[in-house]
């Protein structure tokens, strides 16, 4: 599976780019790809610390929220992920529809995310510049 | 005994492969030794990621055993990320440590400021106190891939044969380098920092059985 590049359609003006950009968010039909949005968990932390788990509580996302994550993300590997991001304890979870085929997601605090299904995985950033009015992501 | 010259260790076990970028500057104290896992399943993709970044370990060890010195141990890497806090792990906290760290994660801000807020004020402590930093720990990382299907709990690829043989070499010679203890002074990368869960967890096993 490949995660459709937000630049994929505006390789041709600076200005069909920003439009894309807006159309992310306010949830038109490019915000469509990620179908049937099911949240699963929310606020879960990876650390066991009661502090840490009590501050995770708080990282809740919309699903209009996680559409957008997905349709901003760009694809990052395994390696790159692992030495170059921060992976922060708090996370929320579900599944949802891409290209007919159910994926399960994955979002963590700050912007990193993944989808995957049982044939394969895919890492995904969201660059704060890029999400940062995703409230309550970064 | 290892046979040092400005940081770098002449010895026919180990290669020397320096890459500039991921030193940076002086490493006065070695107080502990990091173990960490690639995420990646060869040393190439390992070693060219290294050389466009300006994050990285000293010491690499590959599928066959190959050790390679990839920073001089006289040099900081930056290797440990965001630290977590010891006290509240070991549920050794004061009460003014506890309100603090409540207070960074309550905070307001980007969710990577509050742990960051943690970070620093672990970095007010002196070690042991707090886990080690880029400022006074080596890292060795092994490679091997990430498996986890789904979220940070995962394994990573068994050590091979040939590299539990050529890490435990090492360790126990940058132990006796750096008058270190194997039970007090390593530690796997998931145990102090914000990453996979079970990164160096396995290599840390192999050592305390070996040392054991």
């Amino acid at each position: 599976m490949r995660i459709p590049p937000i630049r994929l359609l505006p390789l041709l003006t600076t200005a069909i780019a920003s439009i894309s950009l807006i159309a992310c968010a306010t949830n038109t039909a490019s915000e469509q790809k990620y179908t049937n949005i099911q949240i699963a968990n929310q606020g879960l932390s990876v650390d066991r610390d009661p502090l840490v788990q009590s501050t995770c509580e708080d990282f809740q996302l919309t699903e209009s929220q996680i559409q957008s994550f997905f349709n901003r993300a760009k694809t990052i590997s395994e390696q790159e992920l692992h030495h170059g991001y921060d992976l922060l304890p708090c996370y929320s979870e579900g599944t949802l529809t891409y290209q007919t085929q159910e994926f399960h997601w994955l979002i963590r605090a700050g912007g990193t995310g993944e989808l995957t299904n049982s044939n394969k995985k895919t890492n995904v950033v969201c660059p704060e510049k890029e999400s940062g009015d995703i409230q309550g992501l970064h | 005994m290892l046979c040092v010259f400005n940081g770098v260790i002449s010895d026919p076990k180990i290669k020397t492969n320096i890459i500039p970028n991921i030193e940076h500057s002086k490493l006065a104290k070695v107080n502990a030794i990091i173990l960490h896992r690639t995420s990646a399943s060869t040393v190439e993709s390992t070693l060219n990621a290294w050389k466009t970044k300006n994050t990285g370990a000293h010491f690499l060890i590959a599928k066959d055993g190959t050790i390679y010195q990839t920073a001089a141990i006289n040099k900081r890497c930056w290797h440990v990320g965001l630290l977590r806090s010891r006290c509240r792990i070991e549920d050794s906290c004061s009460e003014k440590d506890t309100e603090i760290i409540k207070k960074a994660l309550h905070s307001s801000g980007s969710w990577k400021s509050k742990f960051k807020k943690v970070y620093q004020h672990e970095k007010t402590k002196d070690y042991p106190d707090r886990y080690p930093l880029n400022s006074d720990s080596i890292g060795v990382e092994i490679i091997g891939a990430y498996l986890g299907k789904s979220g940070d709990k995962g394994l990573f690829e068994q050590i091979q044969k040939a590299q539990s043989k050529s890490f435990l070499w090492l360790m126990t010679e940058l132990l006796e380098h750096f008058s270190l203890s194997f039970k007090d002074d390593v530690y796997a990368h998931d145990s102090i920092a914000r990453k996979k869960v079970n990164e160096g967890v396995k290599a840390s096993q192999l050592l305390q059985e070996y040392c054991q």
